[in-house]
């Protein structure tokens, strides 16, 4: 065969590849794109069922060989915590029955209690800075929207998407999550919320306020969503407020949100 | 056809790996929030070992299998990804990567385009300052954490490549 035809043979097999290429590419694209524009709820079930077999069994597997791995490190802990827990609430049963006496002298509505409902950790967010994760509860288990979440060591959420068995929360790291806030040490009011980064900042904080560093932030109950009395974290830093009429104090948050693995959701509260 | 079968069976093998990382170890690897982004390094070796086809196959697979943690933004991902894909891919045949480094720079930029272009899509200018810090503190330090780890993982298939050699 002359050497030009062979030329030709390759030069076809080449725009015949390229072609091949080009063409899986915007057929690929095509359907992330009808993927993108499907209806949420849609995306929320298709999500649900490919989860249950893709993640699924090594979500419980990773679980169970988690819980076996650390049974007897947090046995240890819970043994020490529930020791001096039981002391902890002898002292607050009696604290909380002279409250209730007081509320009625002063005819105080008394303070409602909380459901919780323990949830697991199915996956986190792929963006590079995680500000939402997945968890294995949903409608079907009584989840509802902005339904707060924690773990042991404090305020980790809100419940931000509710799907069948299934549900998003959004962390403190989320940029829309605001949670109203109180210094522990003196009442000091302000809001929490993140602006990038691995620390939290406790915003609307007036110059004149004191707030220092190593101070306890909880939730102050505010806007009734998250209930008062969670740990959302301790002073980092303060700076000095400059032109502006609020401090800028920066926050350690109470939970490792890298470390997520047990949350806990509360009833009960204002939720959609 | 047992070529396309072998490579058929090897990028499910490798989805495979991607949802066992995501699952078991993706937690176990990050330092200080910054992760290792291990889908994105198999996405640029799979695009540079088998051209843009298999690149923009494996990119939208794995941005799907992503995905599935935010369900609101199914889509996103696998069509950033699929675009990544493509684009190392194309890189197979017109760019110089016996070079370790640049290889290590591929790896880089192609992490830091998935951040920016899934910022920009997610985001928009809406929380702009937010997207912004979110970059200059972890995407950057992502991309040259899963650069660092690709070059080892290149060093160590060479060492043992030149080993068999000797042998």
């Amino acid at each position: 065969m002359p050497f030009f035809l062979f030329d030709i043979i390759d030069r076809a097999k080449g725009s015949f590849i390229k072609e091949k290429s080009s063409a899986t590419f915007f057929l690929l694209l095509s359907l992330s794109l009808i993927l993108f524009l499907f209806p949420v709820s849609f995306k929320n079930s298709l999500s649900e069922v490919v989860i249950r077999f893709t993640y699924g069994p090594f979500n419980s597997l990773a679980v169970h060989v988690g819980q076996l791995y650390d049974v007897h490190r947090k046995n240890k802990i819970l043994n020490e915590k529930v020791t001096s827990l039981t002391l902890e609430n002898t002292k607050l049963q009696e604290e909380s029955r002279e409250n209730q006496r007081l509320r009625q002298l002063l005819g105080f509505k008394s303070a409602s209690s909380y459901q919780i409902i323990p949830a697991e950790v199915v996956s986190v967010e792929p963006e590079r800075f995680s500000t939402s994760i997945l968890i294995n509860l949903g409608e079907k288990d009584g989840v509802k929207k902005n339904m707060p979440v924690i773990n042991l060591e404090g305020l980790v959420g809100k419940v931000s998407e509710v799907l069948t068995g299934s549900s998003v929360v959004q962390l403190l790291y989320h940029p829309n999550c605001r949670v109203p806030a109180v210094d522990s040490r003196n009442r000091v009011q302000g809001i929490v919320k993140s602006k990038g980064g691995i620390n939290l900042n406790l915003d609307n904080v007036p110059t004149e306020e004191d707030v220092k560093s190593g101070d306890e932030i909880y939730s102050s109950g505010m806007g009734k969503l998250f209930p008062e009395g969670l740990k959302i974290g301790q002073v980092l830093r303060v700076y000095p407020a400059g032109d502006s009429v609020f401090k800028t104090i920066i926050l350690k948050p109470a939970v490792d949100f890298s470390r997520l693995e047990e949350i806990f959701l509360i009833k009960n509260l204002k939720q959609d | 056809m047992n070529l396309s079968l072998s490579k058929t069976a090897g990028m499910i093998l490798l989805i495979l790996i991607v949802v066992i990382y995501q699952s078991l170890f993706a937690g176990l690897v990050t330092i200080h929030q910054i992760r290792l982004d291990l889908p994105m390094l198999i996405l640029v070796y799979i695009g540079l070992s088998r051209g843009p086809a298999s690149g923009a196959i494996f990119g939208f697979l794995v941005g799907f299998l992503l995905d599935l943690a935010s369900p609101s933004s199914l889509g996103l991902g696998a069509f950033i990804k699929t675009c990544l894909g493509y684009l190392v891919g194309s890189f197979k045949d017109n760019l110089y990567l016996e070079n370790n480094l640049s290889k290590g720079a591929v790896i880089f930029f192609s992490l830091i385009l998935n951040d920016l272009l899934y910022y920009f899509f997610s985001n928009g200018i809406k929380n702009l300052s937010y997207s912004v810090s979110v970059f200059l503190n972890y995407s950057l330090l992502s991309g040259l954490y899963t650069a660092l780890v690709g070059l080892l993982i290149l060093w160590l298939a060479q060492m043992r490549k030149a080993k068999e050699i000797t042998i």
